[in-house]
């Protein structure tokens, strides 16, 4: 049962329940929307004026033309640029969130808040140019906050966190192709110019441009990489857990989820001073803090907070009837919570001035009074908690262990206990003798249309017994973590053997008497940037560009536009990147060709479209092999 | 006789038919009114979806018609001029047994008036409004010998075509 | 070519019907023991609070075959096979090339006290219609045995003239043969909110008069209802005695093979006085539903007329009304019992309930109570005895709908292509 909605465990349990309790949930809601238009799904629709909407027939047989004259190649790049723009909108705006909160900081003004890292942030800055003789943390951290926020300015240089942390082959094939962004807010709203009724009309300019504004939402995420470990610690590998077995009956249960550690830290930095009140309210075990999507993963490998579950089955948190808070801040999450939420005793609350929810209690969280804000959430939660019914709860007995944290620097770290003067050589030298195929960066979310997890369990075993190494970042580590993949068990399991063996040996370096994790857990979507750090310092080292390494990139079960404009970068890397679902480009081949062609002869990186996860699993195996034989690397071959 | 003949592979489940069938069978008779209206506006014609295809269902005002047969009242009758089978809403009570024996599943229930409602092949137009708006021509209005024979001639280039 | 078709009702009108696809030019004499014109028997209740008028039930002109010898108020009484003659009134008679017997069926008439009095209705006929409407107008206080269709029909009839109703029945249920347990729980409550009062478990003692008028009817478990005025609706009998004085074999019903052909090769039957096969469990039955009555007069005229059409069963449930607002549809096996390859599922959400009963790999059974839309298709299954197998998962869902049928039949599939798709 349910096999067409989820394939992990603790969500198939849930799914159980909710049926007996006939909960409305995404998968119903889903099945109530089929058949979508073909129109949409071919992104042959436009409404960009009022003379609208038109669409263009895919046959052929009805209109070939908007009333503008657009073509079919037209509407779908427009279409394809504004879905990129509002990836990267979601991403910067969650950067600039950040940007604003260290300027707080350095000013005095967030005095619940601190430089967590002062070593990144003083590597950070000096990366930046910015100078370091003389200046107090704070005062370092004022200038690289003003620094972060002019990025966001109309600018007469491109943005500096790109111009700083890509390699001198993509930066001048940028600079050539006129991809670098001189500002990030500037770019989208050049994309919202640019495809409204009249402007561009050439679809090759427009998907130039929207690989410019991709390129913006790169550089946003970066930032904000970089001033979340500042403010909040550069993570470290840390044993956590995953499942919705997480939840705790003796405990208030508290879900963080959205996107920001200016929320989710603070939250979970506070709880631990209300543990009296919440054993008061009769939580034995006190407060337990869960996550759910990206800000989990920040808390996840910042301060082991547990995985609850993520993306699509984030409603089922809910129904286990245990959750007496899920508290948000923005993006990816469900306004159908509150509707969920009004049939037990959860408090669903809104924190942020642009995501409000109907039916949920809203709490403005103020930087200046994050603490504060805290302690009312959690106190929310702990009044919650007196109203739970019994009765309603159903945790299921579904835990996996869950190692995360694995940021480049982790990365760096343990390889340097393998070679302290040359930390990258031994990474280097596996790839090179085969032990190593190469890497695949798994990214990404839940999809309804696609069983939860189905793709990325059946692509990491395929990948994994080819002895490719795995990251994870965002939902797919959630995926992952969710079946005990992100364990040094799952190493032995399903690695091949030139792969366990390196992460064996890492391990044992690393002091864990254990492979490492057969994903290396990478960290939240916004840390998709901690890969590329790791993918630019070996091309640096190998003296060759991104488009060269046997690096591919993987979202099999993509929903956001956010994974689009993620994915538009990473192809504008160089990496050959999959994607597991059918973007709205198919109706005009013209754009289609281009994704998943031309960018490889114009970018070196290249858009591979396959729905079928083994299938997929092959093409990627094949590109990795193709980029060894490039290298002057033999090519990996497997039984 | 003509009939609507439905062309599956050209649909693309945007239901423009679904949209255009229900403003036609309403007062107002346009986007912007009629969905305010009561009784509301009702879709004769359906696109489904099953197994990932997009799978219109329409009326076939069949010779035979099972709806015709079970009416109890009378209300179930074939049009004379148009040879649509057609529900009298002046005769119909409202006791679905026509519902009950449609083999297609598309007689639906006008609740605020307790009727039957079903296709009428839009008797006061030139062709059926879900005909006339299907932006993929999946939807063709013709003559049932007409219809045939255009298909095996069809179908014969495509043999001798090879 | 002269065919006869006796009764002029659903059975009769479809026969004639069929008679004229085939042969447009035969003659066709069609006689009814009714006075009134031929109607639609299911609306007469309408006639008892006036809600329709005798206009409004006749059977319009554009359903009715044309050229039709129509002959009201003619009794037929004696058959004579083999001389091909049918007599009529006293002394008339009629030859026949061809004879339909739709003699229909009348009401049960149980053995009790004082049911044949004044008072006491059966609901069959246009002019019973008419009778209760006339007493209906001073009646304050009804009681009606049997909670079948008819006396829920009747039942909330009268509630529109404000009368106060009572129905008496035998089983533990209301409209047992359409309704299971927990359907028939939803009904209840819709009843009961109707105003109507039930006595289920229970049956006429005596029905009791003062000089000529009904003052109250005896249970049998002694409670005394106030009545004046008693509709008795417990069933229907096949009227087999015509067919008897031609010497026709006849079970409880009257006997036909898959043509519909009685043991004379010349006398076909159709409708409600036929004995044939449960299209679903093979057992004999009389099945008194319109649709089935439709159903065999096609094909028994079509046969008159020289065609070789034959019949695959009757239904021996098929049946959709609206009970206070709230529509049931039922078809097949709805009373079965799961074990032994039945399997059950039931469904309910307030006032909407859904059981489907399985036997094997194909669907038997059907009661949608509330949420009736596509009953059509599931009826479709039942009646192709269709292996759903490859269904079972849609057909429990919500949103079953023909898409789903089309593509289990093979060859069908490729018509269908997803727009946009890489493939």
């Amino acid at each position: 049962m349910f096999e067409d909605r989820s394939t992990s465990p603790d969500s198939i349990e849930m799914l159980g329940v909710a049926k007996k309790l006939d909960v409305e949930l995404v998968w119903d809601r889903y099945a109530a929307q089929v058949p979508q238009c073909g129109f949409g799904e071919t992104g042959l629709c436009c409404r960009h004026c009022l003379q609208g909407p038109c669409r263009i027939d895919p046959f052929g047989n009805g209109p070939k033309v908007g009333v503008c004259g657009a073509t079919a190649d037209t509407i779908v790049a427009r279409g394809l640029d504004r879905t990129i723009a509002a990836g990267t909108a979601a991403h910067s705006g969650h950067a600039k969130h950040l940007a604003h909160t260290l300027k707080k900081l350095a000013d005095g003004k967030a005095p619940d808040y601190a430089i967590r890292d002062s070593n990144k942030l003083r590597a950070v800055a000096q990366r930046q140019g910015i100078e370091l003789v003389g200046k107090s943390d704070l005062q370092v951290a004022g200038e690289l906050a003003d620094l972060a926020l002019e990025e966001f300015a109309e600018r007469s240089t491109p943005v500096e966190w790109t111009m700083k942390t890509l390699t001198a082959g993509r930066l001048k094939k940028f600079g050539e192709m006129g991809l670098l962004p001189y500002g990030i807010d500037s770019v989208i709203s050049e994309i919202m110019h640019r495809t409204t009724n009249g402007v561009d009309a050439d679809p090759v300019n427009l998907l130039l441009g929207g690989i410019k504004c991709a390129i913006a939402d790169y550089d946003g995420m970066a930032m904000a990489t970089d001033l979340s470990d500042i403010l909040f610690g550069t993570p470290q590998p840390t044993v956590a857990s995953a499942n919705l077995g997480s939840l705790k009956k003796e405990a208030v249960n508290i879900a963080v989820h959205g996107h920001n550690p200016v929320l989710s830290d603070m939250v979970c930095g506070i709880a631990p001073q209300m543990e009296a009140e919440a054993k008061k309210a009769g939580a034995k075990e006190g407060i337990n803090i869960v996550g759910i999507c990206c800000t989990g993963n920040e808390v996840l490998m910042r301060h082991g907070v547990p995985m609850a579950t993520s993306s699509v089955s984030q409603e089922l948190a809910i129904i286990t009837g245990a959750l007496d808070a899920m508290v948000v801040d923005y993006q990816c999450v469900m306004p159908s919570l509150t509707k969920i939420a009004e049939g037990f005793h959860t408090q669903v609350i809104t924190t942020m001035g642009i995501a409000k929810m109907p039916g949920a209690t809203h709490i403005n969280f103020e930087e200046e009074h994050a603490a504060e804000g805290a302690r009312e959430i959690i106190r929310l939660a702990i009044e919650a908690f007196k109203k739970r019914d019994a009765a309603k709860v159903h945790i299921p007995d579904i835990r996996n262990t869950a190692i995360a944290g694995v940021s480049a620097e982790a990365v760096i770290g343990i390889l340097s206990k393998v070679d302290s003067a040359d930390p990258l050589k031994p990474l280097i030298d596996n790839i090179v003798n085969g032990n190593i195929a190469g890497v695949c960066l798994f990214a990404g979310c839940n999809n309804v249309k696609i069983p939860q997890d189905r793709n990325f369990v059946a692509m990491i075993k395929e990948l994994a017994r080819r002895d490719v190494l795995i990251l994870a970042t965002g939902c797919a580590s959630g995926a992952f973590a969710r079946h005990g993949l992100m364990t040094p068990d799952a190493t032995n399991k399903y690695a091949g053997s030139g792969l366990k063996a390196v992460l064996t040996a890492l391990g044992n370096a690393a002091g864990l008497n254990a492979p490492l994790p057969l994903v290396l857990h990478t960290g939240s979507c916004v840390d998709n940037t901690r890969a590329v750090a790791i993918a630019v310092a070996i091309a640096n080292k190998l003296g060759v560009d991104l488009d060269k390494l046997p690096v591919v990139a993987s979202a099999p079960e993509a929903s956001m536009e956010k994974a689009v404009s993620i994915g538009t970068w990473a192809v504008a890397l160089g990496l050959p990147t999959h994607v597991g679902v059918v973007p709205p480009v198919t109706g005009s081949p013209l754009v289609t060709q281009v994704l998943t062609q031309t960018a490889k002869d114009l970018l070196g990186g290249y858009f591979i479209v396959e729905l079928d996860p083994v299938k997929a699993a092959e093409k990627l195996f094949e590109a990795i092999n193709e980029r060894r034989k490039g290298l002057g690397l033999a090519e990996k071959v497997v039984a | 006789m003509k009939r609507i003949f439905v062309q599956p592979d050209l649909c693309t489940a945007c239901k423009t038919c679904e949209m255009q069938c229900a403003i036609e069978h309403s007062q107002a008779k346009n986007i912007f009114a009629s969905p305010a209206e009561t009784p509301h506006a009702m879709n004769r014609v359906f696109v489904e979806a099953a197994e990932d295809r997009k799978i219109p269902i329409f009326c076939r005002h069949c010779e035979d018609a099972p709806c015709v047969a079970a009416c109890i009242s009378g209300a179930m009758f074939r049009d004379r001029t148009t040879d649509a089978v057609m529900c009298d809403w002046s005769r119909c009570i409202g006791c679905w047994t026509c519902v009950m024996v449609c083999p297609y599943g598309v007689i639906g229930r006008q609740l605020e008036l307790g009727k039957a409602v079903k296709c009428d092949l839009c008797p006061e137009r030139e062709s059926p409004a879900c005909v006339d708006s299907c932006p993929t021509k999946a939807l063709v209005f013709k003559d049932v010998e007409k219809f045939s024979k255009e298909k095996r001639a069809f179908f014969a280039a495509a043999i001798a075509g090879g | 070519m002269r065919h006869v078709i006796i009764g002029a009702s659903a059975a009769g009108m479809a026969t004639a019907k069929a008679i004229r696809k085939r042969d447009p030019s035969a003659e066709i004499v069609m006689l009814s023991d009714e006075s009134r014109p031929p109607y639609y028997r299911p609306l007469i209740p309408y006639l008892i609070y006036k809600e329709k008028t005798g206009e409004d039930i006749a059977r319009q002109a554009c359903l009715t075959p044309p050229n039709l010898d129509l002959r009201l108020g003619v009794h037929a009484t004696k058959l004579d096979p083999k001389n091909h003659l049918l007599t009529f009134g006293n002394i008339d008679s009629l030859t026949y090339d061809r004879l339909l017997i739709s003699t229909g069926a009348s009401p049960v008439r149980p053995n009790i006290s004082g049911l044949d009095g004044p008072g006491v209705f059966t609901l069959r006929t246009w002019a019973d219609a008419e009778s209760i409407a006339k007493v209906a107008k001073d009646a304050k206080h009804a009681v009606i045995l049997g909670a079948g269709r008819i006396g829920m029909k009747s039942a909330f009839a009268l509630r529109h003239l404000g009368i106060e109703v009572s129905i008496v029945e035998l089983l533990d249920r209301i409209v047992p043969q359409q309704l299971d347990e927990e359907s028939a729980v939803i009904f209840a409550h819709t009843v009961a909110d109707a105003g109507i009062k039930i006595s289920l478990g229970q049956t006429f003692k005596t029905i009791n008069y003062e000089g000529k008028k009904i003052t109250s009817v005896t249970l049998n478990n002694g409670v005394e209802l106030k009545a004046d005025l008693v509709i008795v609706g417990v069933g229907v009998r096949a009227n087999l005695e015509l067919a008897i004085s031609g010497g026709l074999h006849t079970q409880k019903g009257l006997l036909v093979n898959e043509r519909l052909q009685t043991n004379d090769a010349h006398i076909f039957a159709a409708g409600d006085v036929v004995e044939t096969r449960d299209i679903i469990s093979g057992d004999s039955i009389v099945s008194g539903i319109w649709t089935n009555a439709v159903e065999m007069g096609r094909i028994a005229g079509d046969n008159m007329a020289g065609g070789k059409s034959t019949y695959q069963g009757a239904f021996s449930l098929l049946n959709s009304m609206e009970l206070g607002g709230l529509p049931v549809v039922s078809v097949g096996e709805v009373q079965a019992l799961p074990g032994d390859g039945v399997e059950i599922y039931t469904e309910r959400k307030g006032q909407t309930y859904r059981k489907l009963v399985f036997c094997g790999n194909r669907l038997v059974g059907l009661i949608l109570v509330g949420q009736i839309e596509g009953a059509g298709i599931y009826q479709t299954l039942i009646r192709e005895k269709a292996d759903v197998s490859a269904l079972r998962h849609e057909l429990l869902g919500h949103r079953f709908h023909y898409g789903h049928y089309i593509l289990s039949k093979p060859g069908v599939t490729d018509m269908y292509v997803v727009a946009g798709r890489i493939r």
